[in-house]
């Protein structure tokens, strides 16, 4: 309310505002009697809901957001008592009958005291703990422990205290009396304790430190088997070494559960990352006079935290994205023949080893056309160069790339596909988009289950080591050299019909050449429509690795996304794929599919 | 230059507060009712409004029926209706807008908010 001077409205808010709170002052005394008779008429809650609302809508526009906030929170509680998520227990009543002499009081204030914004925090906050008390009663009684994985089910462990989670189950009938009483008196240790939670708060660089040490002990466990391994062939004392072999093999399994309890505490259900977009794409379709929904679905699927943090931008982006360019205003809609607001989805589920989310609106998606003019505009393509749907598609993941000239309020500028590409790549995923004229786009993210390790295929190429992450990989082949076609100057191999384009790492790094062998292993890499197939002289075979980031030491390295330790203490670098993928599309190398 | 508008909502003091903010306008005649049935009635009787200012949450005859009978009838079928909407009304909203409403601003909003939106439809209506 900057440029206005509202203080010429004060007395008409306080008129309307007066009128108003004593109808509500009656009709909660009318809830009262209705709470102690057993019953409140529903009439009752919409009179009382319609006048909050007018009453925080009129104290919001003339800037009193704290008795707006207070208001609020009166209209949430009494919401709940309507569909019986709340009590009528003595406390609450209380707090909600006291509602209309607060407003009261407040509005007292700004009479005697013009420029005043009345501070109502504290009852608000007494508002918000007895609405988050109930909310914590339904949601204890109806899900399962949120740290425990989605396939197992939840068996709790009885609480060895006294203080109890739920209500007792049966009481004896002879002992009513005593039950009830003992009741009473848990009831008001509840009060003031509230409800005792299984569930804790950690700082999670503890969490980071646990994984480290385990990081660790996965590496020496690899090197003790190994070491076990060369023990046997020496065959020395064949019963010790396996005795000592057993004993290595119940470590390993253990440090195997260790493995997975440490990740399971780390993992957090990626609805919270959802329900953050709520007000965002309210925002947005304000500012764009559009309709949107979100929908979301796979709220319950579970994120390592790391992964978790480092997803919300690259999400937003592409929310941004949706509502900006891919929904059409009401009116366009309405023309084209759809309803006149516009979804956003986001869903997550995971498959195998993977996390797929996939981010998906029904609007008028990717203008291809505009897509390659622009990239034309930017010099990013040739003026006589043609492109396929598909690499046209692609060229919203180019460096740079942006269809916007100017920046609005809640976007800036720039679309950011291509730095989202880039941060899911780190990540260790995969972006890929579809799209249909007229009826919307949807961009899929695929991400490894955790970050730090993972399972890995050790390559030889060169004379030298690597590790390509197996979640990236499609699969492994062996080709006779005398098989591979040349197309465009660029080794290539058909496979079952698909025309798979290779890379040489030394190509790659700059490295020497060495083998001539007459045998290809290629490790074929990538999503479904852009692949192509990694050299190898030698693979060696599939791995747990531990990742370690080199960016402290080194910096970012094209090809690379980090590096690991073998058992041998021999440092491996981790193949980057999805820069190895795009730099085989720049490098002019065949895209694709046939 | 807009000449004369309707505003419709149940609150004196947003009446009062809009008279404030369209000050920009000089000139500008702001008629005001309180209801759907008033401003049907108001409608009724003058035949140069250019523009209506639609809250959607109001007795007697709520935003959505007032929208709807003016978008049937008569020489206000095709005048521009803004819908002065809350959060959590979104359905309504929508509703409206399907109804033919030109655009929407959610309470509480910036006055500046307001006279953009008034704005784009304005000129949106004075191009056709």
């Amino acid at each position: 309310m900057d440029d206005f001077d509202l203080s010429g409205l004060i007395e008409d808010y306080l008129e309307d505002a007066r009128t108003a709170v004593e109808k509500i002052d009656t009709l909660l005394l009318e809830l009262e009697q209705g709470a102690a008779a057993g019953s409140v008429e529903d009439r009752i809650f919409s009179e009382l809901l319609s006048l909050l609302h007018t009453l925080k809508g009129n104290s919001g526009m003339m800037g009193y957001d704290r008795i707006e906030r207070y208001v609020h929170n009166g209209e949430t509680i009494l919401k709940m008592l309507r569909e019986g998520e709340a009590d009528y227990d003595p406390e609450t009543l209380t707090i909600v009958v006291d509602i209309s002499s607060n407003l009261s009081n407040a509005l007292v204030e700004i009479a005697r005291e013009k420029g005043i914004n009345p501070d109502l925090s504290s009852y608000s906050a007494a508002l918000t703990e007895r609405i988050e008390y109930f909310e914590q009663l339904e949601a204890h009684v109806d899900a399962p422990d949120s740290n425990l994985s989605a396939t197992e089910t939840a068996i709790e462990e009885p609480a060895d205290d006294d203080s109890f989670v739920a209500p007792p189950v049966e009481e004896p009938e002879d002992i009513v009396d005593e039950g009830e009483a003992k009741d009473r008196k848990e009831d008001s240790s509840r009060r003031y304790l509230g409800v005792s939670s299984n569930i804790v708060r950690v700082d999670f660089t503890r969490l980071d430190k646990l994984l480290n040490l385990l990081g660790e002990l996965v590496i020496h466990r690899t090197r003790l088997e190994q070491l076990i391994f060369e023990l046997a062939e020496r065959d020395l004392d064949p019963e010790y070494t396996e005795t000592i072999g057993e004993t290595s093999l119940k470590i390993g399994s253990i440090i195997n559960e260790l493995q997975d309890g440490i990740m399971k505490v780390r993992m957090l259900p990626i609805g919270q990352v959802f329900s953050r977009f709520n007000r965002l794409i309210r925002d947005l379709a304000r500012e764009h006079q559009k309709m949107i929904d979100l929908a979301v679905e796979g709220s319950d699927t579970e994120l390592d935290k790391k992964i978790i943090d480092q997803i919300s931008e690259p999400l937003l982006h592409l929310v941004r994205n949706a509502a900006d360019h891919g929904i059409e205003t009401p009116a366009e809609r309405r023309k084209a023949d759809k309803i006149a607001a516009g979804t956003i989805k986001l869903a997550a589920r995971q498959e195998s080893n993977h996390i797929i989310i996939e981010v998906e609106d029904d609007g008028r998606g990717i203008d291809t056309t505009r897509v390659l003019k622009r990239a034309r505009e930017m010099g990013l393509v040739g003026k006589d160069e043609a492109l396929d749907e598909a690499a046209k598609l692609d060229l919203i993941f180019h460096e740079g790339f942006s269809t916007r000239t100017t920046a609005t309020e809640t976007s800036g500028r720039g679309i950011g596909a291509d730095v989202v590409l880039k941060t899911i790549g780190r990540l260790g995923g995969m972006v890929t988009v579809d799209t249909e004229k007229g009826k919307g786009t949807k961009f899929t993210i695929t991400l490894p289950l955790t970050l730090a390790i993972v399972a890995a295929m050790l390559i030889e190429s060169a004379e030298k080591l690597y590790a390509i992450p197996l979640s990236s990989i499609v699969e492994t082949i062996k080709v006779r050299k005398e098989n591979v076609l040349i197309v465009n100057g660029c080794e290539v191999i058909d496979l079952r019909g698909k025309i798979i384009p290779l890379l040489h790492l030394e190509k790659v790094f700059n490295l020497p050449s060495t083998s001539e062998s007459e045998i290809y292993y290629i490790v074929i890499i990538g999503t479904e429509d852009k692949n192509i197939g990694v050299v190898c002289d030698r693979l060696i075979g599939q791995q747990e690795i531990v990742i370690k980031s080199l960016d402290e030491y080194i910096g970012e390295v094209f090809g690379i996304s980090g590096a690991t330790i073998l058992g041998s203490g021999e440092v491996v670098l981790i193949l980057d794929t999805i820069s190895l993928i795009r730099y085989n599309l720049r490098e002019g190398g065949v895209v694709g599919s046939i | 230059m807009l000449k004369k508008i309707l505003v419709v909502d149940d609150s004196d003091l947003i009446h009062n507060m809009y008279r404030l903010i369209l000050k920009k306008y000089p000139g500008l005649k702001q008629i005001d009712a309180a209801n759907g049935i008033e401003a049907l009635k108001i409608l009724g009787e003058e035949d140069d409004i250019e523009l209506i200012l639609l809250d959607i949450n109001m007795p007697l005859m709520d935003g959505l029926t007032f929208l709807s009978v003016v978008k049937r009838e008569g020489i206000y079928s095709n005048v521009p209706v803004i819908i002065i909407s809350t959060e959590g009304k979104e359905e309504d909203t929508l509703r409206g807008l399907e109804m033919g409403a030109k655009g929407y601003v959610t309470k509480p909003f910036k006055p500046a908010e307001l006279l953009k939106i008034i704005d784009k439809v304005a000129a949106e209506y004075n191009t056709n």
